[in-house]
């Protein structure tokens, strides 16, 4: 039997030095852990944060929100009527799904139920971009899938995105506006820094990261501007609002042309990459429509979210998407 | 306390979500840690850290949460989270390192370490939760007296005779494991 001597300090100090080194903690699961943390502070406090901020008038760049009532009744009419018919152990079940669950559109319309009846645009930011985390998380733990399921994904990690920075022009506080960019120019950072390292199991990982990537370094770009000129920003947006709704009238005056496939029709200027997807603007009953959606043939894609008019940056139309992914 | 902390510290009492999560990522990743150190488990590790955040979220709601050094207060939390783990005898094996990790290729040397490494976390499982509390933010976490003496509600000058008797038992207790 040994004697059972006492290790000296200087031994115990080695032994605990054994601990110094942790695994890395996996950054899907924290970006998981940091947006159920802000869910949780969001339920908690809907009454704490209404009183902080003020209500947002209607200023020249919230052509969009008279039909947020709209779709307000709506998405709250959608969870009533799923919580009356059983749906509340769907809804509950849903926030785990992944794209290629049955549950996944439940999950979806959740989320845009609760930005819907979210009535202050900070409090928007946050759901949106906790929702777009959401998009990264899943892209990391989806397993193997096909293009079709992970381009919807991407598209509406753009929207989300989109919407957040929409969020600041609704707000005429000039204060709330810098503070809506600031919050989302730090989580894109902290988003940067996860896709570099995002282990993505579908698709072409590469290009996948490539094109989170570049989503989100557009929308810092976009934050920036913003935030020394937010007028600058609200011009931008402007002017991407003019050119989509210029696109949405060409496309209406070529429709039946279009329907008839005429022989030796060519591309319009409609073809450009990004304009492909918007579909009438304000079909969401808030607005908002579309951005890139129409690509895809998901019933739960991008473009019903009811998040704004469409991605603020040109993005890749469906057809070109599926080449970047290699299909 | 800083005017920047007592400022945040306000923000978060106002359920400022920009605030919390600002804090969030400033203490998580070392929360993180301190309950991996303890635990040997990620599962563990993860749910005490979100264990941590939604007690203060709690106390915040009440009226509640520190109004100063949030840092030690988290600490303290988290480390009576993983107490109230050891005392409900939960994960009893202790083992988590060993059990999650152990595969064939596995070398011997790799499985060495996870060996003394639950060693060490047995050994600071046997202190007292002062002892240990004061072990774990001197050595890892690198506080000072006065603020470990915050995250375990003692008199900074107590800070060092626990420092002391917690070395102590560690010795008696790696030297009995190491038989």
């Amino acid at each position: 039997m040994g004697s059972h001597e006492p290790l000296t300090e200087a031994e115990v100090h080695r032994l605990l030095r054994e601990l110094d080194h942790v695994p890395p903690r996996s950054p899907e699961r924290a970006l998981r852990a940091r947006s159920e943390m802000l869910d949780q502070a969001h339920q908690l406090a809907p009454a704490a944060r209404d009183l902080r901020v003020p209500a947002p008038a209607n200023g020249p760049f919230t052509k969009r929100k008279g039909s947020r009532p709209m779709m307000t009744a709506i998405a709250s009419l959608l969870l009533a009527l799923g919580l009356v018919l059983g749906g509340g152990g769907a809804v509950f079940a849903a926030q785990d799904a992944l794209p290629t669950d049955p549950l996944y559109p439940v999950k979806l319309l959740t989320e845009d139920a609760q930005v819907s009846v979210t009535s202050e645009a900070d409090a928007r930011t946050v759901l949106l971009l906790q929702y777009a985390d959401r998009r990264l998380v899943e892209l990391g733990l989806l397993g193997p899938a096909a293009p079709e399921v992970i381009e919807p994904v991407v598209a509406r990690f753009q929207e989300q995105l989109d919407a957040a920075l929409r969020q600041a022009l609704e707000a005429t506080d000039s204060e709330l506006v810098l503070r809506i960019l600031a919050r989302i120019q730090a989580q894109l950072e902290v988003q940067s820094r996860l896709i570099a390292g995002l282990q993505i199991s579908a698709g072409d990982p590469m290009q996948i990261r490539e094109q989170l990537q570049t989503a989100v370094q557009q929308r810092l770009e976009l934050c920036r501007l913003g935030s020394q000129n937010p007028d600058a920003l609200r011009d931008r947006i402007r002017e991407r609002d003019q050119a989509q709704d210029q696109l949405r009238q060409q496309d209406l005056t070529r429709m039946p042309t279009d329907i008839g496939q005429q022989p030796g029709a060519t591309p319009g200027p409609n073809a450009t990459p990004g304009s492909d997807g918007p579909g009438p603007e304000g079909q969401g009953g808030s607005g908002s429509g579309s951005g890139e959606g129409s690509g895809s043939s998901k019933t739960w894609g991008p473009g019903e979210s009811g998040y704004g008019a469409g991605p603020l940056t040109p993005t890749p139309s469906a057809t070109h998407r599926k080449r970047r992914f290699g299909n | 306390m800083s005017s920047t902390e007592a400022h945040i510290l306000a923000r978060c009492s106002a359920f400022d979500l920009e605030a919390l999560s600002e804090v969030y990522d400033r203490f998580s990743p070392a929360l993180y840690r301190y309950a991996w150190r303890l635990t040997g488990n990620d599962e563990l590790a993860e749910e005490c850290v979100a264990e941590t955040f939604g007690r203060y979220l709690a106390a915040l709601r009440a009226g509640a949460g520190p109004t100063q050094n949030l840092r030690a207060y988290l600490y303290r939390v988290a480390h009576n989270w993983v107490t109230d783990q050891w005392r409900k005898a939960r994960h009893e094996s202790g083992d988590e390192e060993l059990e999650h990790k152990a595969d064939p290729l596995m070398t011997s040397q790799i499985a060495e370490r996870a060996i003394e490494r639950k060693r060490v976390r047995r050994a600071l499982r046997s202190l007292t939760p002062d002892q240990r509390q004061v072990i774990m933010l001197k050595f890892y976490e690198g506080l000072d007296n006065r603020e470990v003496a915050q995250a375990i509600g003692k008199p900074e000058g107590s800070v060092k005779s626990l420092q002391h008797r917690a070395l102590a038992a560690l010795g008696k207790s790696l030297g009995r494991e190491g038989e």
